[in-house]
Order: C-alpha cells, then structure tokens, then sequence
C-alpha cells in the first residue's frame, strides 16, 4: 500500500513538473525556407520564411487567402547561430526549423567565401533535416526568392521544389540536391558539388505583395536558370543549356527529357521524349591511369515532327537514333570538357576510381582535382532507341506536294 | 503493511457471519424441524415472513371423505398458479383415494406417490431447507399431524421470454440471447450440445440473497484442476449478495489490480458452448443473462461468434480491424496531443500545417482540449445510456452535433480534435465485448497524460507498461496472453486472424484435458473429381459446339 | 531462483532482442569504415567460439545461474566475491545502456528535459518488469519482437522503394586488407553487443530444455549478427561511411532521408520505437540478472524486493557515469571493451572452466574409484 502511493507521488511529481519541451503548435513559428546572403559589413544576413498557417489552409475562419501565406523576417549575425538567435529577437514565437524544406544560398557568397562554414554548421544542427533541399539565387539576393509568392502552390518554397523537380525530370537542366548530397561532395577529394539556380524574373517588389498572385500572370517569377559548379566549396562557373544538359546526362539523373534533332536545314525538326535511360560507368586502370567508360542507353518516343519525315519507315528512324546519339555524346563530352577546364571534378570520377582501385587511388588522390582529372580519358557511348512514334507515323502534312 | 488487508478481511468475515448467525438464531428460537400441528406450522411461517400477503396459505380437505386437513403454501408470482390449482389442489380435494382411517404419514405417501401427478415432489422435515424451496418457487403442502411436508416444484411465474440479446449482437447466427431465468439459460446451451459429457454443478451463493449459481463444463474437454479451481474458488465466496455475475466475477478473478478482464462475459448461448467446446467453463448466475466464462484470454475479448460463422478471409480481416482499432481507440487522442505539443517534426509538413492553421484560434494547450472533448463524450455516452429511449435520439444529435460544431465555429476546439474524437469514440465501439472495451476508455486518459508530459516517448513507454502487465495476468492460471506469449504456434490461426476451419485440428493446449482432437483427417473441402455433374443437356451440348 | 520456466523460442527471441538492443542504433566497428558490416560478422564468428565457453561452463553446472556456481567453483568466499563483481558489472553495463537511451531522447527529440526524468521513466518501467520476474519479460519478448521484425521489414522495404541505396558507397571492401578488419571485429564488435550474452548465464536455469542452450545460444547470435551486419550496410550504403562515422545515430538519419510518395516522410517514429524497444530488453534483461545475482549474493530469499533499489542504482549510476557525451562515448570505445568486457566475458570464464574441468575430472574420478 505504502509503496502505491509512493509511486503514485513520485509520478505524479513527474507529470505535474514534466513540461519542459512543449511546445504548443501556437508557439512555435514554422520556417519553411531560409535564404542566407552576405551583406557589406562581412555578416550574414538570414533570411527566414516563415509559414503564416492560419492563411495557408483553406479554412474558413478569417477568411484565409487573403493575408499572404507566408512571413518573410530577416537577422543579421557574425555565425549561423547567432544570427538565428537575432532573428528569435524579432519574432512572437520560437522558431522551428525541422521543416525547413529548402536553403537558398546567394551567388556572392557562394563565389567569395564559399559554403563550407554554412555546411558545417547545418551539419552538426539536429534541427535542419539532411533531406533539405539546397539551390543557389542567381543575379538576385538570396532573400528575394523566398520572399516571393507563388502562384498554384500555396507554400513557395513548396513551389520551388516541386518547379525544380518539374525541371530535372521534364527538362533534364537542372538537379535537385539536398544538404546531405553537397556535404558528401564537398568532404570527398574525388567528387564536387553541384547545385541548381532560380533566378527572379520580374519586379521583385511586387513579388512581395499578394495582389501579385491574384492575377493571372505573374508579376514576378521564380525561374530553374542553370547549375551552378563549386570547387573546393566555391561556385567558380555556371552551366545552361547543353552544357547543363550534358552533365544531368553524365550523372544519370535524367528521368525524362526531350532531345531534338536538325534534319535538313529544319532547326529542331525531331524532337525525342526520352522514357527512360540508364548511364553506366566503368573505370579502367591503364598503366597507372584511370580511364573512364559512359555507356548510355536510352529509350523514347517521338513527339513532334517538323519535317516531312516517314517514320515509318525503319531506315528513317535508324538514321534518327544515330544521329540523336551522336548529338549526344557531344554534348555529353563538351559537358565533362568543361568540368576538366573548370578543374572540378563534378561527375565523382574520383570517387569511383577509390571504390575499384583504392591502391592507386592513394598515389593520385591529394591532385586528384588540378592535375589528374584534368587529363582524365573519357569515352563515350550512346545507344538510343526509338521505340514508338506516337499514335500516327506520318505527320498529316507529309502529302501535301 | 501487509496486515492491513487481512485485518479487514477478517472484519469482513465477521460482518458477514454476524449476519448470517442472525438468521440463524431466530431459526433456533423456533423450532429447527417442522411440527405436526397445522396451525403452528402456519403460525411460524407467517411469523418468519413477517406476514408477507404475498405468501398464499390454502386451506384444502385431503378428500372427499377422509376428514383431514392439509394446508398449500406458495409465495404468489413465483409459482405456476396453474400448475398449483391443477395438479395440487384440485387432486388432493378429488382424490378418491383417501379414506377416513387414513394416518397422516400414510397421506403423505399417498399424495407424493399416487395424487399429485408432477414431476418433482419431495419430502422435508427441516424449515430452512423448506425456506429455500419456498422462496424459489416451490410449492410446500403441509398435512394435519405429519411433520413432515411435500415440497412440490412448481416454479414458474413471469420470467422474461427469450429474446435476441441487446449486447452481442450478430448479423449472421443465432438470435437468442440468455434470459434472466438459470434454468432457461442452461437449457438453451444444452439445446446446442447434445452430450452426456455436459455437465452441470450448481451452488447457493450468497447468505442473503442465496441465489443458484451453476458451473457448466465439458467432462473430458475442459481441464479437471482448472474446474476444481473454480469449484473452490466459487465455494470461498462468502458474501450476503449476488445481484448479477459482476459480483461472481470480481470475487474469483485472479487479481483486482488491473484495468483488464479476466473473465469474459457472454449473453449468447453459442458463445458459451463455442468456449465450452475449447475447455472454458461457463458459470450461470440466476437473474442475470450474463453469463461468465473462464480462463479468458486477452484474444478471446476480440472474437465474436460470426468470425466463426462467415467465411475465413472476411473473418480474419475484421479481426485485423477489430485490434488496430482498439490500439486506436487508445492511443488516437494521445497521438495528436504528442503530435502537437512535442513531435511537430515528426508529422508531414502540409499536416502539420493544416493542424496549426486549425489550433490557431484554440485558446487551450492542446491536452486540455483533448481532455475538454473526450469527457465531453463521455459525459454525452453515458448521459445518452440513462436517457429514456425515445429522446435518446435527440440528445446524441444535440450533443454531437450542435455542441461538436458550435465548439469548433466558436474556436473552443479545433476540427481536428473534433475528428479524433469521433474516431476514437467509434472505435470504442468496434470491440466485441464491452469489458474490455471500457477498460480502453480509462486506459486512454492515461495514455493522454502521458502524452502531454513525454510526447511519443510517453505513448510508448505506457504502451510496454501495459503490454508487460498484460504478459504478467493470468486467468485461472492460465497466461492471458497466451497463445501468443507464451507463443502456441499452432493455435495463433486462432488469434489475429482466423484460419479455415478445416485446419483447426486440435483444442486450445493449456485449457483442455484429454479429448483434443476437433476434427478428422481430410477436413479440407475438394472440388469434385467428376466435373460432368452438370445438366446432361448442356454437357451434349457443349460436346457437339466443340465439333 | 524464482520458481518459472522459459521455452527455448522464448529465449531466443530475448536473446536476439538484447544483442539488437542498442547496436541497431549506434555505430559500431567504425574503425573498420565501409567494411563495419564485415567486422560485425567477423565479431559474430568470434561471438560464436564465446557461447561454446558459456555453455561449457553452464554444463558443469546445470540448473544454477552465475552467481550460484560460482560459489561452487571458486569457494563461498571467493566465489560471492566474484559474483558481486559480475552483479557491478551488469549493472554498469545497464546504466550505460540508460544513459545511451537517454542521451539519444535528449539529442533527437527532448533536448531541453532533463537527464534524470527521462531516464527516470524508462527505469520505472524497467523495474515494474523485473518486478514481474523472467517469465513477463520472456512474453512481452514475444510480443514485441513481431513488433520490432515488423518495423524492420518494412523500414528495409521503404528503404529499397525510395531508392536511396548506393552499393557503391560500401566500396572498397577491404581496403587496407583483412586485417584491420579482424582487428576491429576482436577489439570491439565481438564483445559489443554479442559478448555481452554472458548475461544470459543467469537466465539459462530457467530454460524448460536445457539441451537446447548452444542451439538457442549460436542461433541468436547468428541471427542478430546478420541483421546488424545487414543494418549497417544499409546505412553505410545510404548516407555514406562519413556521415555514418560521424552521426551517433546513423540510423536516425538513414529513417530521416526516407520520402515517398510526400507522405511518408519523417519517419523519426520508426526510430523511436525501434530505441525504445531494443534498449528496453537489454536493460530489463541486465536489471533482472543484476538483482537475481545481487539476491544470491546476499542470500536475499525474494529477489524481486531488489528490483526498486537496484532500479534506483542503474538510474544514477547512468546519471553520473559520465560528465558529458563524448566522455561516455570515448569510455565506451576506449576503457571498457579492454579493461571491462574482455576480464569478464573472455578471461574469467575461461578461467572458471578450465578450473569446473578439474573440479569435476577429481570428482568423477573419486566417484570411480569409490
């Protein structure tokens, strides 16, 4: 009996007292994305977009929709965490970082200083996730593009992943990349950092406003706008269009693209809805030197057709997936001859000669980046393969003489 | 700290003996046997009853002819008036077969042997033994200068009919339900075993009330020391009343400390002979249709008779449903106060959102608004179980209607809380038996309180703290979580999901004795080899479309 | 003794439990980088030669646990002297067990409660179960070990689904050769977790078939062997010998990488549950043979009235052990696999067998000549 009612005193006590980490959902404010600049003074400036929940469900109290559904507050601070702590100071609430869903990194910082120091300490915060995602703000601050609304998706930030997701699996320019991927890059010797940009089209001060997702065009746009290549944690380059392309291909991240074609004279004249693709590398050891084999296989569909092409014929179409083929490993190849130029080894060749030749590895690995990869061979090879033509072989036009 | 309790129980032992021994005495100060005299008999049985009207005392001549006097005595409503007047009365007063020389011990035999043609009429020199019989419907027949009486058996009266039972319901099975009447009961489950082996021992419980209590079991299925424990255990009871089995069940259950039944309840018959077909043992008690069956297990509290009755994927699935919904109807209310108060990171973010959009306007801490609705629905369940029939109705839509959406339009709660509240109230519902069902409410508000302290780690220590107490009961013996810890491999087809019955070879291990095979070899249903058993006319048919 | 009986299943799956415990979740054999699944299976064939000497050393005494027969081997004096050792030392190993449960709460989800209240909670539930004896804690084994294997299967099958594994990051095996690799499997991975089965010397009496013990013995060794050394690779192979090497929960952050389908994310739950589970058993598991060793010890004729002081010992002890993280860690990796696990699960019951051969050789051999 005695030790009943101990027990029930003592978890009692624990319940009564047991209170320390809650955190009422009114208490908390949630970041749903954190832009990080450089001002003049040499301080970071944080910026932090917070999620105004009451606005963002459609609920009918208060009339949601229209207050903005986000808060954009901004701190400055000489480290991360201290510039957190200034930006505590300026709000009612605390501020809850497990959902920020995307880091947004200006163009000036990552070219000056570098993103080591951010890393390190995102690295060792329990708060952020390694799954957030990471992209660089390209002739624009950082800040400015999480102050902007989206238009369909409620949550920006929602609205870039998802735009930059559309991107990489429809466009084959970009990448998608979380924290955990720059980190392994930026700590590995054999391997560097890739990260997509946005860019801002438009006037930014109208980004801001609300009425500004009220119309039908936008009055300020978020914008995919290439992939931004680091070395030794600096952005020393920027890739668009094929050279992007090319190095979407080379890392076997395409999901589906569409490749075109000229065909006499006619600009585009074929375009090739890649379904699925799959890249292999394979390295070789040739007298103490690494040799690396891209053998790329890809399937699709053919989508459009300019010319008066008979594709029903099998010789015609042979004659599209070899020259489709060939596009490609140029482009592929000016791709990886960029990256040797830039000295950036960004494909992680280096890495996979450590994980099937770890002996040689050692000997090559401290130049692997300035002298080695540079003169690194790389062969390529490309299969494609057309597998339909839609629902018609012919274009409608081919019988008009 | 250990004396306490059994000074109590012994303070209790004396109260009741007391009480007993009360009875006693006035017994003694008359006499212990009956007398010869008629009018002493009747004096003395008025006296003991304090002149109750509803005992009837007929005055009736044994006889046309033979001059003595006997008197009829019955407690008006328990007998079968008819019977009475019919077999009793009319033949003792038209009986041919009393002469004037006839001595009373003589008339006794006669009547007991040739006049009243019953079925069970006895003879009985003692009053306290005639008390019983008495007042349980019998009728006693004292005659002039015997001191001995015939104690005819003549119950009877207004009993409820058997009707479908309210608690256990079914869509497939059986419709009647137990009445309030022991003997119908136990015939009703002697209607579906027709075996010798069905035995039945029955017992007075109760100093006061002594009410029939009967257990009932399979000779050669159930286990012998496990009837033999329930045997004694019923027999320790020493109590002045036992209004309904609830008080059986609370007396002999192996321990009081836990939210958690260990003995199942039943209203249906084929319930009781299903259990009584795995080694349980069945214990009426007149004046209640619940019936008690033990050893009961935690599993047992999750089946209901048409698991048995439909097909087995059906069955299975629903028991499936059945304890995940419990686990739901535990812990759902806890899982959204951990959810919102420590664990934001742990739910998605659009979620989370959608949440915290919704508790923006509550003015309460999540667990108080948790707390604030399940009472409210429990004051509303059990407000709703008092209420007249008719405007029942009316309150549950005043109640979950009006106050659920007027609480959330005036931001007292959020819809959210609103929807797992519902959930967790019909989940409740979804448990077979009601026992463990209201155990899941109390335990609830502990996984509540939980939640508000530790969050998810709260939740989940509760969850092993129940789960080891669990693993720690036992019913008669026997662990109640058994078959699945201790782990029966071959009778688990039993538990969480049901197996065809054409596997279900052999009886429960730990709960039966000898005879423990089911069924016979090839049980399992074959297609015919012959598939020509269809119309011969469509088979020629077929024959000449395939030319 | 308490007077209960245990099936063999029982004890196997209490068994796997409590070598899963608490390595499912910390790094363990990092020294060996991407090839720590290897040294854990390398640890496991060491870990089997171990139960070969546990179960020698049981046969000479069937029927009584450690701390019994140690009186018998070594003398009264002596021989309660060591059993009070091996009572010390289960329940170190147990604080340090509740202080890895506690911390990783603190890190991961609860960092501003207390030390004291979360470990507090688990030691109250852990000494209701002790409470109960061996036979509750062998049943709610049961129960969750479905529970855990559940968890298990499915964490494996989203894993796979969301794509997130590179073989290529377990690349190149065996880098630097076999030998760093045993190196690391005889200085670490054999003695945590599956060294630690030595416990079990004081649940073996309790085996309804005591047959059966090498069997249940080398079969739950195997078994958690292969899940461990297949959970690793599943880290390593996910997030990378590097961040696995540097996280104190590599599994949280392989669980914390799975999104499919923009539902199911966030699936911190899976860890907890997984935490909470594991650790339990193995500290239920150590309380239990601490207060049974503690009750022979002392001649205490109910053990279980041990089970609230010694709960209470394992709770500050698990307090106090150490001043900070790194300082528990740095014990853990540097001081007690040498100077603690070695003496007492490889040294000393050598010792006591080659000692129990002797002893019952004389015997048998006095037997004969009577």
């Amino acid at each position: 009996m005695n030790r009943t009612i101990f027990f029930l005193i003592v978890i009692g006590t624990i319940l009564l007292s047991g209170c320390w980490n809650k955190r009422e959902l009114t208490d908390i404010a949630v970041v749903s994305a954190l832009a990080i600049d450089k001002n003049e003074e040499g301080k970071y400036v944080g910026t932090f977009q917070v999620i105004n929940a009451g606005n963002i469900a459609s609920g009918e109290q208060g009339g949601g929709g229209e207050n903005a559904p986000i808060r954009v507050f901004s701190a400055t601070g000489e480290s991360l965490i201290q510039m957190s702590r200034n930006a505590a100071a300026k709000m009612p609430r605390q501020l809850f970082y497990e959902h920020v869903k995307l880091l947004v990194i200006s163009e000036e910082l990552a070219k000056n200083e570098g993103i080591n120091t951010i890393f390190d300490s995102l690295d060792r915060s329990p708060n952020f996730r390694i799954t957030t995602r990471v992209v660089l703000a390209r002739d624009t601050e950082a800040a400015n593009v999480v102050k902007v609304l989206t238009a369909i998706e409620k949550l920006p930030s929602e609205g870039i992943i998802k735009t930059l997701k559309s991107a990489e699996t429809m466009q084959g320019e970009t990448v998608t990349v979380d924290i955990h991927a720059i980190m392994n890059a930026l700590r590995s010797p054999g391997k560097e950092p890739v990260i997509s940009a946005f860019t801002l089209k438009g006037d930014e001060k109208s980004g801001e406003r609300i009425q500004s997702i009220q119309s039908t065009t936008l009055d300020a746009n978020l914008q995919a706008k290439g992939i931004g290549v680091f070395k030794e944690g600096k952005l020393i380059d920027w890739l668009e269009d094929d050279a992007a392309s090319g190095t979407v291909w080379a890392l076997n991240k395409i999901q589906r693209t569409v490749m075109t074609l000229d065909w006499e004279n006619e600009i585009d004249a074929v375009a090739l809805e890649v379904i699925r693709q799959n890249t292999g590398v394979t390295i070789e050891m040739i007298s103490g030197k690494p040799k690396i084999s891209i053998e790329i296989r890809a399937e699709g569909d053919i989508r459009e057709v300019k010319n008066q092409l008979d594709l029903s014929h099998p010789n015609i179409l042979m004659n599209i997936e070899k020259k489709l083929g060939k596009k490609l490993k140029t482009e592929i190849e000016d791709a990886i001859l960029r990256a040797q130029e830039n000295k950036s080894d960004i494909f992680g060749f280096g890495e996979m000669v450590y994980q099937d030749y770890p002996e040689e590895w050692k000997k090559i690995k401290a130049d692997w980046q300035d002298v080695h990869f540079p003169e690194l061979k790389v062969d390529v090879k490309t299969d494609i393969f057309v597998r339909q033509t839609g629902l018609r072989n012919k274009p409608y036009f081919s019988d008009f003489e | 700290m250990k004396k306490r309790p059994s000074i109590k129980k012994r303070r209790t032992k004396n109260d009741v003996n007391s009480g007993i021994s009360s009875v006693d005495q006035s017994n003694h100060e008359s006499v212990e046997c009956i007398s010869s005299s008629l009018s002493m008999n009747i004096e003395s049985i008025k006296k003991r009853t304090g002149h109750s009207p509803d005992i009837k005392f007929r005055k009736v001549d044994i006889g046309k002819n033979s001059g003595m006097k006997s008197v009829i005595v019955y407690v008006q409503g328990l007998v079968d008036e008819i019977t009475v007047t019919d077999f009793i009365i009319e033949s003792i007063m038209n009986s041919p077969r009393f002469s004037s020389e006839i001595m009373p011990q003589e008339a006794i035999g006669i009547i007991s042997e040739e006049v009243v043609s019953m079925g069970g009429i006895t003879t009985e020199e003692k009053w306290d033994s005639l008390y019983l019989s008495l007042l349980s419907g019998d009728t006693v027949i004292f005659v002039e200068g015997s001191n001995v009486a015939l104690i005819a058996s003549t119950q009877g009266g207004e009993t409820r009919s058997i009707q479908e039972s309210t608690t256990n319901t079914v869509v497939r099975g059986p419709k009647e339900g137990f009445t309030e009447s022991i003997t119908t009961n136990i015939a009703m489950v002697r209607r579906i075993i027709n075996n010798p082996d069905l035995w039945v021992e029955s017992m007075k419980i109760g100093s006061v009330t002594n009410t029939d209590v009967s257990i009932m079991y399979i000779n050669g299925i159930a286990e012998k020391k496990i009837v033999g424990e329930i045997r004694s255990r019923l027999k320790k009871i020493n109590i002045d009343s036992v209004l309904e089995s609830g008080y059986i069940e609370q007396l002999i259950e192996d321990g009081t400390m836990t939210p958690f039944p260990t003995l199942h309840n039943t209203e249906r018959p084929d319930v009781v002979a299903g259990t009584l077909l795995e080694g349980s043992i069945a214990i009426f008690v007149d004046g209640t249709p619940f019936v008690l069956l033990g050893p009961a297990l935690f599993i047992q509290f999750f089946q209901s008779p048409e698991d048995y009755y439909n097909r087995f994927f059906i069955a299975s699935a629903t028991r499936f449903l059945r304890i995940f919904v419990f686990i739901i109807s535990l812990i759902g209310p806890a899982l959204y106060v951990a959810v919102t108060t420590f664990d934001q990171s742990m739910i998605p973010t659009q979620l989370l959102i959608m949440i915290a959009a919704q508790r923006e306007s509550v003015p309460f801490p999540a667990i108080v608004e948790a707390l604030i609705m399940e009472v409210m629905f429990e004051i509303l369940r059990e407000a709703g179980l008092r209420m007249p029939k008719a405007i029942g109705s009316t309150i549950s839509i005043v109640g979950a209607l009006v106050i659920g959406q007027a609480a959330v339009q005036a931001g007292i709660v959020s819809p959210a809380m609103v929807i797992i509240v519902s959930i967790t109230a019909i989940a409740s519902f979804a448990t077979p038996s009601y026992s463990m069902a209201i155990s899941a409410r109390l335990l609830r508000f502990v996984f509540m309180i939980s939640a508000a302290t530790f969050g998810t780690y709260g939740i989940i220590m509760v969850f092993i703290l129940v789960l080891v107490h669990l693993c720690s009961l036992r019913s008669f013996g026997v662990p109640y979580m058994s078959p699945l810890a201790p782990l029966i491999p071959s009778e688990v087809g039993d538990t969480v999901v049901r197996r065809p019955l054409s596997g279900r070879k052999a009886r429960p291990k730990l709960t039966t004795a000898d005879n423990k095979i089911r069924e016979g070899e090839h049980q399992k249903p074959q297609a015919a080899k012959d598939t020509g058993m269809v119309n011969a006319f469509y088979q020629k048919r077929g024959k000449r479309g395939s030319k | 003794m308490e007077k209960a009986k245990i099936s063999s299943y029982q004890l196997f799956v209490l068994m796997v439990l409590f070598q899963l415990g608490s390595a499912l979740l910390v790094p363990i054999g990092m020294e060996a980088k991407q090839d720590a699944w290897l040294a854990i299976l390398m640890g496991m064939t060491a870990a089997f030669i171990l139960m070969y000497i546990y179960d020698g050393l049981y046969r000479y005494n069937e029927g009584k646990p450690l701390t019994e027969f140690l009186k018998d081997i070594l003398g009264n004096f002596l021989g309660r002297f060591v059993a009070f050792l091996y009572v010390l030392y289960f329940v170190y190993l147990a604080a340090r067990v509740l202080r890895d449960l506690g911390v990783a709460l603190l890190t991961f989800a609860y960092p501003f409660t207390p030390l004291f209240v979360v470990n507090g909670i688990f030691i109250l539930v852990v000494i209701y179960t002790v409470y109960k004896g061996v036979e509750v804690i062998a049943r709610t084994g049961e129960l969750l070990v479905v529970l855990e294997f559940l968890l298990a299967v499915t964490f494996i099958i989203l894993i796979v689904v969301s794509g997130l594994i590179q073989v290529s990051n377990l690349k190149p095996v065996l880098e630097e050769g076999v030998l760093p690799v045993i190196k690391v499997a005889l200085k670490e991975t054999v003695y945590f977790p599956f060294g630690e089965v030595i416990v079990f010397l004081m649940i073996f009496p309790y085996l309804k078939q005591p047959e059966k013990i090498k069997k249940v013995g080398i079969g739950s060794i195997a078994l958690s062997g292969i899940f461990l050394s297949l959970f690793m690779a599943i880290n390593i192979s996910v997030i990378g010998i590097n961040l696995t090497a540097r996280s104190h929960y590599p599994l949280l952050t392989v669980i914390q990488s799975i999104e499919l389908t923009g539902f199911l994310e966030r699936l911190d739950i899976y860890f907890l549950v997984l935490l909470v589970i594991g650790m339990f058993f193995k500290i239920s598991v150590f309380a239990y043979a601490a207060v049974t060793g503690a009750a022979s010890v002392f001649s205490i004729k109910k053990p279980s009235r041990l089970a609230y002081p010694i709960g209470m010992v394992i709770l500050l002890l698990s307090i106090v052990i150490a001043s900070n993280y790194s300082e528990h860690i740095s014990e853990g990796v540097n001081i007690v696999p040498l100077y603690i696990h070695l003496p007492f699960q490889v040294i000393m019951p050598l010792f006591l067998l080659v000692i129990a051969s002797f002893k019952y050789k004389k015997k048998s051999k006095t037997a004969d000549e009577k």
